[in-house]
């Protein structure tokens, strides 16, 4: 197994992911977490341990909304949607992210600013 | 206030909740299981693997059970506390919403046990039966009426 240094996820970063990967459509928990691991170029490891506190803590809060139905493979499982509270709440958390890392780059990069 | 009744719901059907948290997980597990084999390992090795990476299976029944439970009475308490420190920050308001919340229950009380008295339980003389109500009319034609005489 290659040994790829791997980032470890900030708090609350994995609550915007879910909600981002579940935009493209209905999924389970487990294609929920290969998604984002793929999608991150493996950087991105989503733990289980996490992910399904999240999951239901998400459904909770009515972001997302679960229903039972048949894999492709044929079998039960529990499929994840996002809600348009859910949608609304993505776009926020979205946009405070993005204000988010361009802080952190004008701090940690003041150089690359006054250049440009 | 939407997740307060979710979770409230979720408390009712806590067992089928807990069975399908297993089945929810079992998948997961199948899942993984199957895509260790796609990748050449042996099926117990597959499962051993998928076994592995979730971790410590107990605990994370706990932290979703957690999720459904002691955060709703977190914030339950959160909410009670909320209520409490706005009704301090508006003492006049909340002031009078336990007044006219007294009142009014004083007064329906009252009124309930005073009609209660009156109509449904029969007066405390030998035969109620026989009592009259006496109806007393005064005809104010060649009199005037009151009002008349106070302006003079």
């Amino acid at each position: 197994m290659k040994k790829q240094s791997r980032l470890e996820l900030m708090q609350g970063t994995l609550d915007l992911l879910i909600l981002r990967t579940l935009l493209t459509g209905p999924a389970h928990g487990h294609a929920i977490a290969k998604h984002i691991q793929r999608t991150s170029e493996d950087l991105l490891q989503v733990e289980t341990g996490s992910l399904y506190p999240a999951l239901h803590r998400l459904e909770a809060r009515g972001w997302i909304a679960a229903s039972w139905e048949t894999s492709n493979k044929g079998k039960r499982a529990k499929f994840y949607r996002l809600t348009a509270t859910g949608r609304k709440q993505l776009v926020n958390e979205h946009s405070k992210w993005r204000s988010f890392a361009r802080a952190m780059g004008l701090v940690l990069n003041p150089g690359d600013q006054e250049a440009s | 206030m939407i997740s307060f009744f979710r979770k409230l719901s979720w408390l009712v059907q806590r067992r089928r909740k807990e069975a399908e948290l297993c089945e929810e997980l079992q998948f997961h597990l199948e899942e993984e299981a199957q895509e260790h084999q796609d990748n050449g390992l042996r099926s117990d090795e597959a499962r051993f693997a998928a076994h592995r990476e979730l971790g410590n299976m107990t605990l994370l029944q706990e932290n979703v059970r957690a999720v459904w439970i002691w955060r709703f009475l977190e914030e339950l308490i959160q909410d009670l506390r909320y209520a409490w420190r706005m009704m301090l920050g508006n003492k006049i308001f909340s002031m009078l919403a336990v007044l006219s919340l007294a009142l009014g229950i004083g007064a329906n009380t009252a009124l309930y046990s005073f009609m209660d008295s009156i109509l449904l339980r029969s007066l405390p003389v030998t035969d109620p039966d026989s009592l009259v109500i006496l109806q007393w009319h005064s005809c104010g034609v060649s009199r005037g009426c009151p009002d008349r005489d106070q302006s003079v």
